[in-house]
C-alpha cells in the first residue's frame, strides 16, 4: 500500500465503497491513495491515521462541515461565475444570453482596456462591438484565485489569453489580467462589482521581465 | 492489412496538406491587441518623430540605454546584423532605439552610439515623461538602480561617469507592421532567420499607406520567388 498524504491541510473526506480519498480541487492539495484489501489496510491505516488526522478516515468526519464548506461553496459559485461570463462573449450556444445578470445593478464598474462601462447599455454596446470587431472569440483562462476580501465580497484574480480573427482573417491575441470584486450573499448568484483589467505582455505566467541590466 | 495501410496512408497526407506550400514565413502574424501605439519623441535626427512618421515601414523597437554594459549592445548588433540580411529590403525596415535613461542619452548622444551599429538607427529620447509613456504603451518595465560606479572605459571618458547608475529593464524587440501594431517579439537570442521571415511577411502584407516604397516589396517577392524555383 502506497499512501500520499495531503501537501496542505486541506481535508480528504475518505469514500468507503471506493476505499479512496475524495480528491477536492483545492490548489497545491493532493490527497490520494491506493488500497490494499485485508489486514494490512488496516493496519497501515492505523499507524499514519494517528499521523494524519485531517485524513484519518473517521466516521464522524465524512459529513462536510458547514463552516468549511462554505467558503469551498463561494469559491466554486465565482469560478463558474468566470467561467460564464467568458462563455456568453465567446458566443456559440450562449450566444442569446445577455449579460445583464452577472453584474450589480445599478452599481457596477467595469475597467477595461479601452472602455469603461458603468451600466446595461455600455455593457451591451461594449459587447456587441467585441463582436463585431472579432466574429471568432476563444478565451484560455489560467488558473482562478478567489479570496474573501469582506462581508459578502470575493475578490478573483486571474490572467486570460483571448484569441481572436478579425473580419480580414487576422488572428489577434491579448493576454490580460483581470481582478474582479465579486458580491456573493448567501442564497443568491453571485454578481460582479467591479473589473480592473490590465493588460500583460504574451508571455504565458511571466509578465513583463526585467532581465537586463 | 492493405485497407489498413491505406488508411493510414490517407490520414498521414490529411496531415501534411495543410502545410504543404507554406512557410513560416507565411504565416500571417498575430496583432498584439493592447500593445503599443503612437507616440511622439526627440529623436536622435535632431527633431521630435513619431511613429506615425514611419507607417508604411516595418519598424522594430528596442528599448535600452547607451551605458549598458550586457544585453543593449548585444541587442543592437543583431538588429544591425538583421538588417545586413535583410539586404535592399532594409530600405522599407526602421529600427527605434527607445532609451530608458533620457537624462544621459542625449539626441547627439544617441546619434553618436547608433552610428557605431547603423545609422540607419535611430534614438529616441526627451523628457522622463515621454520615454516613461512609451514604455508604457509597450509594458515596458525598467528600474533604476543607484550608486553603482561603472568602470567601462567609455564611461570613464565621460564627465557624468561617478553619477552612473544601471537600469534594469525588458529586453524584448517589438516587431510592428507597416501601419505600427506590434506583430512579434523577439530577443537577442531569436534565430535571424525567423526574424527575417516575420520581417518579410509584414513586408508582403498588403499597402497600408500611401508611402509605402512598393519597389522594395516587389522586391522581396521576387527575391523569394527566386528562391522558392
Amino acid at each position: 500500500m502506497r499512501l500520499a498524504v495531503p501537501l496542505t491541510g486541506a481535508s480528504c473526506p475518505w469514500d468507503g465503497q471506493t476505499g479512496r480519498h475524495v480528491v477536492e480541487a483545492v490548489e497545491g492539495a493532493e490527497c490520494r491513495a491506493r488500497v490494499t484489501p485485508g489486514w494490512q489496510w488496516l493496519a497501515v491505516l492505523a499507524v499514519f491515521g494517528a499521523l494524519l488526522p485531517s485524513c484519518a478516515p473517521k466516521t464522524a468526519s465524512l459529513a462536510p462541515r458547514a463552516s468549511a464548506s462554505a467558503p469551498r461553496d463561494a469559491e466554486q459559485r465565482i469560478v463558474a461565475l468566470v467561467h460564464d461570463w467568458f462563455a456568453v462573449l465567446e458566443g456559440g450556444s450562449h450566444e442569446s444570453r445577455g449579460l445583464d445578470g452577472f453584474v450589480a445593478e445599478p452599481s457596477f464598474e467595469l475597467s477595461l482596456i479601452g472602455a469603461s462601462v458603468r451600466n446595461l447599455g455600455e455593457l451591451e454596446s461594449w459587447r456587441s462591438n467585441l463582436r463585431s470587431t472579432h466574429p471568432e472569440l476563444e478565451y484560455r483562462l489560467d488558473t482562478i484565485r478567489v479570496a474573501l476580501v469582506g462581508e459578502d465580497l470575493q475578490r478573483a484574480r486571474f490572467e486570460f489569453e483571448r484569441r481572436a480573427v478579425d473580419d480580414g482573417g487576422v488572428p489577434h491575441l491579448a493576454r490580460r489580467e483581470h481582478s474582479w470584486l465579486v458580491r456573493d450573499v448567501p442564497g443568491e448568484a453571485p454578481v460582479i462589482v467591479r473589473i480592473d483589467e490590465r493588460p500583460l505582455l504574451a508571455f504565458q505566467g511571466t509578465g513583463p521581465q526585467i532581465i537586463c541590466y | 492489412m492493405k485497407a489498413k495501410t491505406i488508411f493510414l496512408l490517407s490520414v498521414f497526407a490529411m496531415l501534411l496538406l495543410p502545410g504543404i506550400g507554406q512557410s513560416s514565413s507565411e504565416k500571417t502574424l498575430p496583432i498584439h491587441d493592447g500593445i503599443g501605439g503612437e507616440f511622439r519623441a526627440q529623436s536622435s535626427l535632431g527633431r521630435e518623430v513619431s511613429l506615425s512618421e514611419y507607417r508604411g515601414k516595418v519598424v522594430l523597437i528596442a528599448f535600452g540605454y547607451t551605458s549598458c554594459q550586457d544585453i543593449c549592445p548585444a541587442t543592437m548588433a543583431h538588429l544591425q546584423l538583421l538588417l545586413k540580411r535583410l539586404d535592399a529590403a532594409a530600405d522599407a525596415v526602421q529600427v527605434l532605439f527607445v532609451t530608458v535613461d533620457p537624462e544621459n542619452d542625449t539626441a547627439a548622444h544617441l546619434e553618436e552610439y547608433l552610428a557605431r551599429f547603423d545609422s540607419r538607427f535611430v534614438g529616441l529620447t526627451g523628457q522622463r515623461e515621454e520615454t516613461d509613456r512609451i514604455a508604457e504603451l509597450f509594458l515596458l518595465n525598467y528600474d533604476r538602480s543607484h550608486d553603482i560606479q561603472l568602470t567601462t572605459e567609455y564611461n570613464r571618458s565621460k564627465a557624468f561617469a561617478k553619477r552612473s547608475y544601471l537600469y534594469a529593464h525588458s529586453q524584448q524587440i517589438y516587431l510592428l507592421d507597416r501601419v505600427g501594431r506590434t506583430r512579434a517579439f523577439f530577443f537577442t537570442g531569436t534565430p535571424l532567420d525567423e526574424m527575417e521571415g516575420a520581417v518579410l511577411a509584414l513586408l508582403k502584407e498588403p499597402a497600408a499607406g500611401p508611402d509605402v516604397e512598393t519597389a522594395v516589396v516587389e522586391w522581396v517577392v521576387e527575391r523569394d520567388s527566386a528562391s522558392a524555383d
